[in-house]
């Protein structure tokens, strides 16, 4: 073996691996980066990191230096007169003990500084939003826009978002990594007032337009990993679109449109509706706009809209779509939803054959 | 039993090891009882519907049971006393004492848990049935094993197997009741007397 | 009449061989448990690195279906678990118990038959939860198992009874443990040997037993908690009736973070055997390393909330637990000094012990850097439930836990069998461990922060992370070689290893003033120290009296009540799972005459 000490093998092979690393800090390839901060409550999260990274990574250089600095020095040699038994030295315990308290002080001063200015309360004109949590996705509500939505979300840039955060079931982690920290949501019994409804909160400004991954990140069962979801920043005219085009204006509940001439000519997007709205489906979910109201499922009103199926099981495509609602369980295991053949959750098989699970799979990617 | 035998084991503080690990086995005991009375606390004021503590402790009834548990503390003092000067009768009769007392005790909680039952409050009824019965059951139960642990000793005393020589197992057991009466008296006070 | 026993391996006569099996079940002897202890940790450290591979398979691309989520989640419950459980703590307690009475001068624990049965609680609560494998209903809840997933509502199946149960019967074993270890080491220490005169392993195991003996208390009453609810329709964390699951986090964690330092003192003690002795000087600023060590035991208690940055405490709470745990990288930083200056004028052997040391510090150092990042809340939020926290804690469980283990076994293998390792073996399997280890995880600084959560059993393709878990995953192959290389140098140098004398390293402490194996009884007469390193300050007059004739002593004998009794207690807590009410009856009856026998078994 090369009589280089092992020490520096150790340390070159170490500094090479952390450099081809920090290569990898990228860009925006990586779709849920710390990295790449689009909001103020990340960008302050972010400066907090860096000042840590500086003073810590100093004293990690340092140890390292000095253990390779003995490993060079003092290796045994043939012949060497026996060491000095030194048994302390006050004077090092207390600079070594003094210096690491003042740099713990460099750090923790402006880290909490930004624990109280990033739990700041909202301002009285920001934006509220409930978020909640569920077995496995997320629900949004607007409440003085009278929108309700699922795995995917607006925000306007350049506004305060305040987001207001329960869960229904289980504790959920909500994260969307380039907006900012993630919190914990918790179970709130419905119905719950006063401290039992405790929630949790998330204050933020987004800085620039662009559709952010996130997903759950507090172990919440066998479907953990599949549960995405996207916050679409878009301008304030956008916004307020967006906002009109899902709002239930309560002009709904109009019959389903009569199909032409049976057999004639078919329009899968018009009977897939019809189907939807005659079966169980509005047992559990609601479309803005008509006779559906459910509540215990996600609310898929402009689902079409929506890059994935299942917060996150498959892209959205009408094939995907069919393959969930013939059976959930396929594409996402231990899904609460009930297949065409199977049962779940206690909910009963929903019968739908084939060709019916087709049109309303065309029905569901039409509401864009 | 090493405690007490004719081979001194020479110990570095000159204390019995089984005492000295007595005393650390209570001091575990007393975070295991000090969450469980945390957990009380802190669920306190948070039960949805009722029986709530108020309406249902009877605090003088439990009062006397406190009282009966304290005596019951003194007679283990004077039990040991007896035995440690090889007195067979004042030691039979002393140690029968704390066993009759802590068995009254028992009987009391009994009684309360019985009552309470039928007044509504159980384990599954709201957040004060279930942590007041899991914590005064937590008690009950080690008072319980004390009193079969002080029976056996008894007999222990009635064959003659309990002379002076080896009063340290009854000093032992003697340092398990007193730990469950001040456990209780914690019990006692912020459960029933502080409001 | 002690027995003098010379215990060479494979030497006995057919008859003696025949009984092994007895005298290992009945043994009481502190030696022979450590072995048990010993060997057992690392049955389980192969379950759990099988556990880990398997994962780390699945994940090695995103969206594999290697195995399913149910099973993958079972897997990442059980691996830490086990890593924990069954591997962390035994193994720190194979070497108190194997250790520590050597180093103070003792014949045994305080408590011989006590210390046998928190072996076999240990081990048949190890069995018990990994029996739940054979029903395809292993824990599944993770390893800090948060209500109120794990509420019989959510978690309708057998997999957090074999969890909550399991791990309630551990706790008993290592209570029971940490009274054992306390009193040996307050009582039972040789004279001259004051407190401060005392290895610095032993201090260490005396910090961790004082930590064992309270953090493991309030786990037992969260999992009774836990238990009530599911058995008995208790509502602890029921949201409903106005239950928090906050509270099994408080308590859980209350436990957690002490659980954390019981896992690392033993192996800082370790490494503080371990460098003076390949420095050939004195550890620095022993009394400095004696408080860091009991400041970081006590501090340890105050900042378990750092664990729960994201459940949104308030931002008073947020900022005394960051402030708490910053405080705490005090002390800690501290001790990697004094092991630098320890070496820092010596005469540094580097053989595969003290490579195994010095590895651990440097490793542990990085670990406990991402440690200073995690304390400061605001940028945790980010952190938290991320890769990013694997990877720190696998750098200082694996940097100091595991490296410092490693070196405290080839350092005190010479001692338990009389052999040394290999050294060639010793060193490449060394390299494959180290490099594997960060192959493996200095990755996961990025998966973390690049956005990937823990606990997922796939990922997306969109989060661009297929390059870092592949890596981790090729390092965790390496890692695996690195220990299975251990394992064999471990066999074969029972038999084949260089033979070692009483004291082969030159090490200044009491335990090697005696045989290589010890004879049963340690010492022939206790000796009196007057130094720290007797062996070096007073060699002759020691091992006069540990060499010498022969005082008159007691041995504990032998006893089967501490197994029979073990067989009970955790029968009792298997026995919650037959849903009938009466099912633990017959469990506690069991016990009951186990502990009636025992306390009255002569034993003079």
């Amino acid at each position: 073996m090369p009589h280089f000490p092992t020490s520096w093998r150790r340390w070159h092979g170490a500094l090479l691996l952390a450099v081809g690393l920090a290569a990898c800090t990228g860009g925006t390839e990586f779709a849920q980066t710390t990295f790449h901060p689009v909001s103020d409550f990340a960008d302050a999260l972010n400066r907090v990191f860096i000042n840590t990274f500086g003073w810590t990574i100093g004293i990690l250089v340092l140890v390292l230096v000095l253990l390779v600095a003995v490993l060079v020095r003092f290796r045994e040699r043939p012949g060497a007169p026996h060491p000095r038994q030194i048994h302390g030295n006050t004077r090092l315990e207390i600079l070594w003990t003094v210096i690491p308290a003042v740099i713990v002080t460099f750090i923790a001063v402006p880290t909490v500084q930004a624990v109280f200015t990033t739990q700041r309360r909202p301002a009285a004109d920001a934006l509220e939003i409930e978020v909640i949590g569920h077995q496995w996705w997320w629900e949004f509500r607007y409440a003085a826009e009278g929108v309700v939505t699922a795995n995917q979300f607006y925000i306007p840039v350049g506004r305060e978002v305040h987001l207001r955060m329960t869960s229904a079931d289980v504790i959920h982690s909500f994260w969307v990594p380039r907006l900012g920290g993630k919190r914990d949501v918790m179970p709130v019994p419905r119905g719950a007032e006063g401290v039992a409804a405790r929630a949790n909160h998330i204050v933020f400004v987004a800085s620039e337009p662009g559709r952010f991954r996130g997903q759950c990140a507090e172990y919440c069962g066998e479907a953990h990993a599949i549960m995405a979801l996207f916050s679409v920043a878009v301008s304030s005219d956008e916004y307020a679109a967006w906002i009109e085009s899902m709002r239930d204006t309560g002009a709904a509940a109009a019959p389903a449109e009569p199909g032409p001439a049976q057999g004639v000519q078919s329009n899968p997007v018009a009977e897939g509706r019809q189907i939807f709205l005659s079966k169980t489906c509005i047992a559990c979910h609601a479309i803005a706009n008509t006779t559906a109201r459910g509540i215990i499922g996600p609310n898929l009103t402009r689902f079409g809209s929506r890059p994935t199926v299942g917060a996150g099981a498959a892209p959205m495509s009408q094939e995907n779509v069919e393959q969930w609602i013939r059976s959930p369980q396929s594409l996402k295991a231990g899904a609460l939803m009930p297949g065409a053949q199977a049962a779940a959750a206690g909910f009963p098989p929903t019968g739908l054959t084939d060709d019916e699970i087709r049109k309303v799979a065309a029905y569901l990617v039409s509401l864009r | 039993m090493a405690a007490n035998s004719a081979v001194a084991h020479r110990t570095s503080t000159g204390l019995d090891s089984w005492k000295l690990g007595f005393w650390v086995f209570l001091g575990s005991e007393t975070l295991f009882f000090g969450s469980l009375i945390s957990t009380y606390m802190v669920y306190k004021n948070e039960s949805v519907v009722g029986p709530f503590p108020t309406e249902i402790l009877n605090i003088p009834l439990t009062s006397v049971s406190t009282f009966v548990l304290l005596m019951s503390s003194l007679a283990m003092v004077i039990a040991l006393d007896a035995v440690q000067r090889g007195k067979r009768a004042g030691s039979l009769f002393w140690i029968m004492a704390v066993i009759a007392l802590g068995a009254l005790f028992i009987g009391f909680q009994a009684y309360e848990f019985t009552h309470f039952y039928h007044e509504g409050l159980t384990l599954q009824t709201n957040l004060f049935g279930s942590s007041f019965f899991i914590l005064t059951g937590f008690h009950g139960a080690h008072v319980t094993l004390g009193v079969i642990w002080l029976a056996i000793l008894w007999l222990d005393a009635l064959r003659g197997k309990l002379p002076p020589e080896k009063s340290l197992r009854l000093e032992i057991a003697g340092l398990y009741w007193h730990f469950v009466d001040i456990v209780w008296i914690a019990i006692f006070t912020l459960i029933y007397l502080i409001e | 009449m002690a027995t003098v026993d010379t215990h060479v391996p494979g030497a006995a006569p057919a008859a003696a061989r025949r009984s092994v099996v007895w005298d290992l079940m009945t043994t009481v002897d502190h030696k022979k448990i450590g072995i048990l202890y010993g060997v057992s940790a690392l049955v389980f450290l192969l379950i759990g690195g099988l556990e880990a591979l398997i994962m780390r398979i699945q994940l090695s691309r995103p969206e594999n279906d290697f195995i399913s989520a149910d099973l993958y989640n079972q897997l990442f419950t059980m691996h830490g678990t086990t890593m924990v459980f069954l591997v962390g703590m035994p193994i720190a307690v194979a070497f108190f118990n194997y250790i520590v009475p050597l180093q103070i001068g003792a014949r045994d624990v305080a408590f011989p038959r006590l210390n046998a049965l928190s072996f076999w609680i240990f081990l048949f609560g190890a069995i018990f939860m990994n029996a739940s494998f054979f029903v395809g209903q292993a824990p599944n809840g993770g390893w800090f198992g948060y209500a109120n997933l794990t509420s019989r509502t959510y978690s309708p199946g057998l997999n957090i009874d074999f969890w909550a149960l399991g791990l309630q019967a551990l706790g008993v074993a290592s209570i029971m443990g940490g009274i054992n270890f306390v009193t040996t080491i307050i009582n039972l220490r040789a004279p001259g040997m004051r407190l401060m005169r005392m290895p610095l392993f032993t201090w260490m195991a005396f910090i961790t037993s004082f930590l064992i003996l309270t953090a493991l208390p309030v786990l037992a009453v969260a999992l009774f908690l836990l238990t009530f609810d599911r058995f008995w329709g208790t509502l602890f964390f029921s949201t409903t009736a106005g239950g928090d699951p906050m509270l099994w986090q408080h308590l859980f964690w209350l436990f957690g973070h002490p659980e954390v330092y019981i896992l690392i003192l033993p192996a800082f003690g370790m490494i503080s055997e371990v460098i003076p002795t390949f420095s050939r000087k004195p550890l620095f600023g022993y009394a400095v390393m004696v408080y860091s060590g009991a400041l970081i035991g006590l501090i340890g208690w105050g900042v378990w909330a750092h664990h729960m940055f994201a459940t949104g405490m308030g931002p008073i709470a947020d900022a005394y637990f960051t402030i708490s745990t910053m405080i705490i990288a005090i002390p800690t930083g501290v001790k990697i000094f004094n092991w630098i200056a320890t070496m820092w004028g010596g005469s540094v052997r580097l053989n595969t012990a003290m490579l195994y040391a010095i590895a651990a510090v440097a490793t542990f150092t990085m670990g406990g850097v991402s440690g200073v990042m995690h304390a400061t809340s605001p940028h945790n939020l980010q952190q938290t439930d991320t890769y990013f926290v694997v990877a720190h804690f696998h750098y200082v469980l694996l940097g100091g836990l595991v490296l410092g283990l490693f070196g405290g076994l080839y350092y005190w293998y010479p001692k338990i069998t009389g052999r040394f390792m290999n050294e060639r073996l010793g060193k490449i399997s060394f390299w494959f461990y180290f490099l594997g280890l960060h192959l493996t995880f200095l990755p996961m600084h990025w998966t973390g922060l690049l956005g990937m959560p823990r606990r997922v059993f796939t990922y997306s393709s969109e989060l661009g992370l297929d390059t870092l878990n592949l890596m981790s995953t090729v390092g965790g192959f390496v890692q695996a070689v690195g220990v299975l290389l251990l394992f064999v140098n471990v066999f074969r140098s029972l038999k084949s290893g260089e033979r070692a004398g009483r004291n082969p390293w030159g090490a200044a402490t009491l335990e090697w003033a005696t045989e290589s194996p010890p004879v049963e009884h340690n010492f022939q007469k206790i000796p009196t120290v007057h130094s720290r390193e007797p062996l070096w300050l007073e060699r002759e007059r020691i091992e006069a009296d540990a060499f010498g004739p022969a005082e008159p002593m007691h041995m504990p004998p032998s006893s089967y009540w501490p197994i029979v009794t073990a067989a009970g207690v955790v029968g009792t807590f298997a026995l919650f799972l037959v849903p009938v009410w009466w099912a633990p009856l017959p469990g506690f009856a069991w016990t009951f005459i186990g502990v009636l026998n025992w306390a009255y078994e002569p034993t003079h």
